[in-house]
């Protein structure tokens, strides 16, 4: 059963602590992204996964075998770098062949395997070429054949799409889950592309500043978030900032212009400085008052963003400077900037968190 | 497109025209030279016998072999020398890669001659390194001014430089990643460097084996100083013809002999380290 457990492993830089006591464990033949800002320590997790950081504590078994100390070439660890870190003076197929070569399995299996992974990837017939002779995208895909032609227990990928213009990302998107389900392969992959994590992942993992934030499936990760740095960092969201006045099932927050919100959160103690987050899409606008809605205010809309398949709009409303997102629809009401309307949000959306 | 082609070639007008005059002028003019009468022998108009009488006779054509094996030996040493050096020079962080660059172009900036100067008296049987060694029978007079291996001991040391920082501005510009790429499918260290790091990393060692060859090749203070008479180079014959025997003809042919050898080396180096590079 390839499972990989991580369990506190902490690297630190001179100083600087790039992964802050980090436990993580992937299933078997699950598909993990590992989400997180610029600098937050992505690359290094995944460089003490594949043996080429060492870990300043903590363990790591795959397994169920420690491997922690293990070298690079003995983990059977599949990596795809962010550059590809294609050989260049080797034709794709010795690219390919390379990883089984160096198990010294004999000639024609290789061939065999070579022609197998490149039909994996969908590059029959380009055995031959080199490298600098492909596009970004085939080189991708011969990085991509070439970890899994060794049949790894582990597929690591560091930003495996990020070179790639945006329609080919979503089609390796989906190309790479395929590959990933048809081989039942275990796979971690860094981004810090939401989108991608949300689209492509079984489970989240969530890291900021090196320490793991949250891990969960894409919809709890974005409809439950557990902190207000994940909260603030999947999708986009209005930011309220009060003191908490009551809690329990249903905790009011009052602001200091004295408007209160009702919405939930955990570990809140009255009087406590508390944020509020409600998501632009949570929000409703419309010109009749939302009784059902425990939060609504009147208010004036300030300015109207057309995006194509959604309109956003800026909104005054008591005091508070709020945005809703809605559909680019028939069925939606529209604005115009300088109309009163209503906006509101249910108490389920919105998320009180300690700061 | 072929106007851009144009003006560039333009621009570099009159900096090849000044190559032109510097250096291929004199050149000319020393060939012209050798194909002379001279002295020794009786023929009348341009023609090769001045060539013709040094590759006829034992004395000389020895010269030409001490000179290709002092050059090729030199070579030989120094090129893993270097590469080891650059390979460590590689894995140094920024500050101390900078200090150790400047120490290692120290020896340049000191000029050959002062250096020379040091391996004569490092170099004799009753030298600081060698002397002690001497006295306490630990070795025999090893005798190397003089000899052939002295030389070749001065040459390492002056070209080793040149080396190292040929191949280290190779090394430096391959990717670390696919050194940990070939670890990741499998490779050890050894066995990475062997399938990666080496054969990216020949066309540089192509460079730095033509550089060092050629430097030894045409180098004259170390063979005239540690070599001497008896192991006369064709640098050390060129002076020789000229200020000992005023046959400015043959030292003229001697030179175009030295030419001729550097040209044979950098076609051979060439062909035998590249089929190696790929693709
Ligand atoms: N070899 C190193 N020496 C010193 N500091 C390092 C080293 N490698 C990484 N760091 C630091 O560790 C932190 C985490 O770096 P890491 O490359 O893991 O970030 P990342 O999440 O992959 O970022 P990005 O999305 O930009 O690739 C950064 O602050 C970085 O400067
Ligand atoms: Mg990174």
């Amino acid at each position: 059963m390839p499972e990989l457990i991580l369990s506190h492993v902490t690297r630190r830089f001179s100083g600087h602590t790039a992964v802050d006591d980090f436990s993580l464990t992937v299933r078997d033949g699950e598909f993990v992204c590992l989400l997180g800002p610029s600098g937050c320590g992505k690359t290094t997790t995944l460089r003490i996964i594949a043996g080429f950081e060492r870990a300043d504590a903590g363990r790591l078994t795959l397994d169920g075998a420690d491997i922690t100390h293990a070298p690079p070439q003995q983990r059977d660890i599949g990596l795809v770098f962010q550059s590809y870190a294609l050989f260049p003076h080797k034709t794709v197929a010795e690219n390919i062949g390379f990883g089984l070569k160096m198990r010294g399995r004999p000639r024609a299996a290789i061939a065999a395997a070579v022609e197998e992974a490149l039909a994996l990837v969908r590059l029959e017939g380009l055995g031959g070429r080199y490298p600098r002779a492909l596009s970004g995208g085939q080189q991708q895909r011969v990085a991509l054949a070439r970890a899994l032609a060794i049949r790894p227990r582990l597929l690591l990928m560091d930003e495996p799409l990020s070179n790639l213009d945006a329609q080919l990302r979503e089609e390796m998107r989906n190309e790479i889950r395929r590959i990933q389900k048809s081989l039942g392969i275990t796979a971690v992959l860094v981004t810090h592309d939401q989108a991608e994590a949300l689209a492509m992942a079984d489970r989240i993992a969530v890291m900021a500043k090196g320490r793991l934030q949250q891990m969960a499936d894409p919809a709890t990760i974005y409809e439950a978030p557990a902190t207000a740095f994940v909260s603030g960092f999947i999708g986009q969201a209005n930011v309220l900032e009060g003191r908490v006045e009551s809690t329990g099932a249903e905790a009011v927050l009052a602001l200091p212009g004295g408007v209160t919100l009702a919405g939930r959160g955990d570990g809140l103690a009255a009087g406590a400085a508390t944020r509020a987050m409600v998501k632009h899409e949570r929000m409703a606008l419309c010109r009749a008052e939302p009784a059902q809605l425990a939060n609504r205010f009147p208010c004036q809309v300030a300015e109207r963003t057309y995006l194509g398949g959604s309109i956003a709009y800026r909104c005054e409303a008591a005091g508070m400077t709020l945005t809703a997102l809605l559909p680019n629809h028939p069925l939606f009401e529209s604005f115009a900037p300088g109309d009163t309307a209503w906006i509101g949000w249910a108490a389920t959306d919105c998320a009180f968190f300690p700061c | 497109m072929t106007g851009a082609r144009g003006v560039q070639w333009l621009l570099l007008l009159p900096s090849l025209l000044l190559l032109a005059l510097l250096l291929g002028l004199p050149l000319a003019a020393m060939l012209a030279n050798s194909l002379q009468p001279n002295v020794l022998l009786s023929f009348t108009g341009p023609a090769l016998d001045n060539y013709g009488y040094l590759l006829s006779r034992s004395y000389y054509l020895q010269v030409i072999l001490r000179t290709l094996r002092m050059a090729a030996v030199t070579t030989l040493v120094t090129i893993p020398l270097g590469y080891i050096a650059a390979m460590l020079l590689r894995r140094l962080s920024g500050r101390a890669g900078n200090l150790a660059i400047m120490g290692l172009t120290f020896p340049i900036l000191a000029g050959p001659l002062t250096v020379v100067l040091g391996w004569m008296a490092l170099l004799a049987n009753g030298g600081p390194f060698l002397g002690p060694l001497v006295a306490a029978g630990l070795i025999g007079p090893p005798n190397l001014l003089g000899s052939e291996t002295g030389v070749v001991i001065s040459l390492v040391q002056f070209v080793l430089p040149f080396a190292v920082l040929t191949l280290y501005t190779g090394l430096r510009q391959i990717q670390p990643q696919l050194h940990e790429a070939a670890r990741s499918l499998g490779a050890g260290s050894l066995s990475g460097f062997l399938h990666v790091t080496l054969p990216l990393s020949l066309p540089s060692a192509l460079s730095a084996s033509i550089i060092v060859f050629s430097l030894a090749a045409s180098s004259f203070i170390s063979p005239h100083y540690l070599g001497g008479a008896g192991q006369l180079t064709l640098t050390t014959l060129v002076t020789q013809f000229i200020m000992a025997t005023f046959n400015a003809e043959l030292a003229a042919a001697a030179a175009g002999l030295l030419l001729l050898l550097m040209l044979a080396a950098v076609i051979g180096i060439t062909a035998a380290i590249g089929r190696f590079i790929r693709p």
